[in-house]
């Protein structure tokens, strides 16, 4: 879908991109990870030409970008930042609809493809007549994303979208992106220095670093990164522990028991991080219920399911 | 604190009714008049002064007592001008051409006013009614024996004339000024060095004095016109309209253009970030985000303009450009101060009131665009 051949950019004298070669296959969900100034933005704005490249070659949907008109280039690619960018005089059906009325939308087309985003992303319909300063920082996030697939591009850039959130909502909001994600399958390029973000989120981690991206796998795979020393630095000491909220305990195919003592609060649905923590504070195995069923929970059962994802 | 001050200022301005002369009386409009007193006009309004004065000095917050003594403000100018112009002069004099003037403690207690409704609340409104009641009772001719009034009616022709020529060079000059402030914001924003250049040449304009620059223009236009008769035919000469027209505009492009620099500048990077990645052109930026975000500082450029230009159009009556001040350089040249305020009282009206209608108009364009409540 998106294909970067050794592509490079300066400003200045620093340089931001050192020649990067990526593969961005259609329908993932990459995130480019690394510290302030590794150039992942750099690299998420060189794919839609809010900065020009020095060298190399971009190329989107088999084609590369200089051979389309800017405008035209953007409007198949979604893009949401920090901060959000609403336009502030603009209510939030406006704001959505910005490109649409550029491309001269019938009314009621553009009424549909509203009301349509707004279900999906859980916004009251409404919302509509709202202004941005009436929103919460989530809800202002939600009419971001909407705003981005108005036009339903098959690649959404994100660049640190949801940073500026409380820790809650930025949960929250992610989960609930997660849930889009799952259902329309866009290719994405995420940019955030969050590691649990990235871990939640990514389908591959890009860890980048001095405008070069030193690892690109899977979220499991990055477990055993220790020789590299700047990595497994930059990931945290924890990250095996911070990767089990990827995963639910319906993931653990754990067994289901008659008899037990007693059951705490969890279900399949929870984090696999979530039952660890109950884990800790028991001497052997925890219960708990899920829709009438009684599952068992130990240590051995996540020792086990680590082994399994780290040898896939 | 600074309220305070002006509260103790305006009341000792109203104070001087009790020692300073209110009113002068002169038999016609050369000789010199005999003035008087407020203990000659005033009985039972002394009593209603002392109240409020009394007022002042419990300084207690309460609704009512603000509401009572903003009323007494507001009344007190119409009030006092008429009870001064009613005065009843003992002697002989020839009704058809005697006259009153006010005096002193009559100018300084309508500034004490103006400084104590501005320390109450919607201190423009109130300064406005206030004012607006004078005119009305002017226009109703209730002072008749104001030297104001004789004056006015002496040459009410003129000053209708006057009047709309200073309203016509006022706004005109202004109407010429906005497209090109906008225009050369807008260039600002994008190139530095251009900004610098603009700038430089705006504030040029504004740092040297109206009067030398108005004889600096009327050299080059004199000689055009002097050269070319067909560009005299078209009005183009040394004084007259055009000098007047051209600085006027020339000043009122540095507040729009700053103002609506500012305003494009102060839009958020991440707005203009997200507008252009959603795929959007320059010219629909423009039209559809940076210049309604920008639209309510514009709208207050040209209201400082606005105000701006109606009190340079005075000097317009120096170089013939006519406006109400070639009837204020009249007044001066003759020493006749009633004259100077038939120029100059519809001046100050005129700059209040424009003041206040483009504030409504930008507190309205704000909430319409969801900026403010």
């Amino acid at each position: 879908m998106i294909q970067l051949r050794n592509v490079t950019k300066k400003y200045d004298k620093q340089e931001a991109l050192r020649g990067i070669d990526l593969n961005i296959n259609e329908g993932e969900c990459i995130v480019l990870i690394g510290p302030s100034g590794c150039g992942k933005s750099s690299l998420l704005k060189s794919i839609n030409r809010m900065i020009d490249i020095d060298s190399g070659e971009i190329r989107v949907f088999n084609q590369s970008i200089e051979s389309y008109r800017v405008e035209e280039l953007r409007r198949k690619i979604g893009y949401c930042i920090q901060g959000v960018g609403l336009f502030p005089h603009l209510s939030v059906k406006e704001n959505i609809a910005i490109v649409l009325r550029v491309l001269k939308w019938k009314e009621e087309d553009i009424d549909q493809r509203v009301n349509e985003l707004l279900s999906m992303t859980e916004l009251p319909l409404s919302y509509i007549n709202k202004r941005p300063h009436e929103l919460s920082g989530g809800e202002a996030q939600r009419v971001g994303v909407c705003r981005a697939l108005a036009t339903n591009p098959s690649i959404l850039l994100m660049d640190e979208p949801f940073g500026a959130l409380d820790p809650l909502t930025r949960e929250k909001v992610q989960l609930a992106f997660k849930e889009i994600q799952k259902k329309l399958h866009k290719t994405v390029v995420f940019v955030t220095h969050d590691v649990e973000e990235a871990i939640l989120l990514a389908d591959r981690i890009a860890l980048m670093q001095e405008g070069k991206i030193l690892h690109l796998d899977t979220p499991n795979k990055f477990m055993n990164l220790d020789k590299n020393e700047y990595g497994s630095d930059f990931l945290g000491k924890d990250y095996s522990l911070r990767l089990l909220k990827r995963f639910t305990l319906a993931d653990l195919n754990l067994k289901e028991v008659r008899s037990f003592n007693s059951l705490v609060n969890l279900s399949l649905g929870s984090s696999v991080k979530d039952g660890l923590s109950y884990c800790l504070n028991a001497e052997q195995s925890i219960y708990f219920n899920d829709n009438n069923h009684i599952y068992e929970l130990s240590y051995n059962d996540i020792y086990n399911f680590m082994q399994r994802i780290n040898h896939e | 604190m600074k309220d305070t001050i002006r509260k103790v200022l305006g009341n000792l301005l109203i104070l001087t009714l009790f020692f300073l002369p209110v009113g002068t009386f002169k038999p016609n409009r050369i000789l010199n008049g005999n003035d008087f007193y407020s203990v000659n006009i005033f009985t039972f309004e002394f009593f209603l002064l002392a109240l409020f004065f009394i007022s002042y000095i419990i300084n207690r917050k309460n609704r009512f007592l603000s509401i009572i003594r903003s009323l007494f403000l507001i009344l007190l100018p119409v009030y006092l001008i008429y009870r001064i112009q009613a005065f009843q002069f003992i002697g002989d004099y020839d009704e058809t051409i005697a006259r009153i003037s006010l005096h002193i403690s009559a100018y300084l207690t309508i500034m004490g006013v103006i400084i104590l409704l501005s320390t109450e609340k919607y201190p423009k409104i109130k300064i406005f009614m206030s004012l607006f009641l004078v005119l009305t009772a002017f226009i109703f001719n209730l002072f008749p024996m104001l030297g104001l009034s004789r004056e006015f009616i002496n040459r009410r022709e003129t000053f209708n004339a006057e009047f709309f020529r200073h309203l016509t060079l006022a706004i005109s000059s202004l109407l010429f000024a906005i497209i090109p402030s906008i225009f050369f914001a807008y260039q600002s924003t994008k190139h530095e060095k251009l900004r610098e250049w603009i700038m430089g040449f705006i504030n040029g304009f504004q740092v040297a004095p109206t009067l030398s620059l108005i004889a600096l223009i009327m050299i080059p236009l004199s000689y055009l016109g002097s050269q070319f008769p067909f560009l005299r035919d078209l009005g183009i000469k040394g004084i007259g309209f055009l000098p007047s027209f051209i600085i006027l505009t020339l000043y009122a492009l540095l507040p729009i253009t700053s103002n609506t620099y500012t305003a494009l500048k102060q839009i958020e990077p991440s707005i203009m970030d997200s507008a252009y990645a959603l795929g959007l052109n320059r010219t629909q930026i423009m039209f559809k985000i940076q210049f309604p975000l920008a639209l309510p500082l514009i709208i207050s450029g040209i209201r400082i303009a606005l105000v701006q230009s109606i009190g340079n159009t005075i000097l317009a009556g120096l170089v013939g450009g006519g406006g109400l001040g070639s009837i204020i350089f009249l007044g001066l040249s003759q020493s006749a101060a009633d004259l100077i305020l038939l120029g100059s009282i519809p001046v100050v009206f005129m700059a209040l009131t424009s003041d206040i209608i483009f504030e409504v108009i930008e507190e309205k364009i704000k909430v319409r665009m969801g900026l403010s409540r």
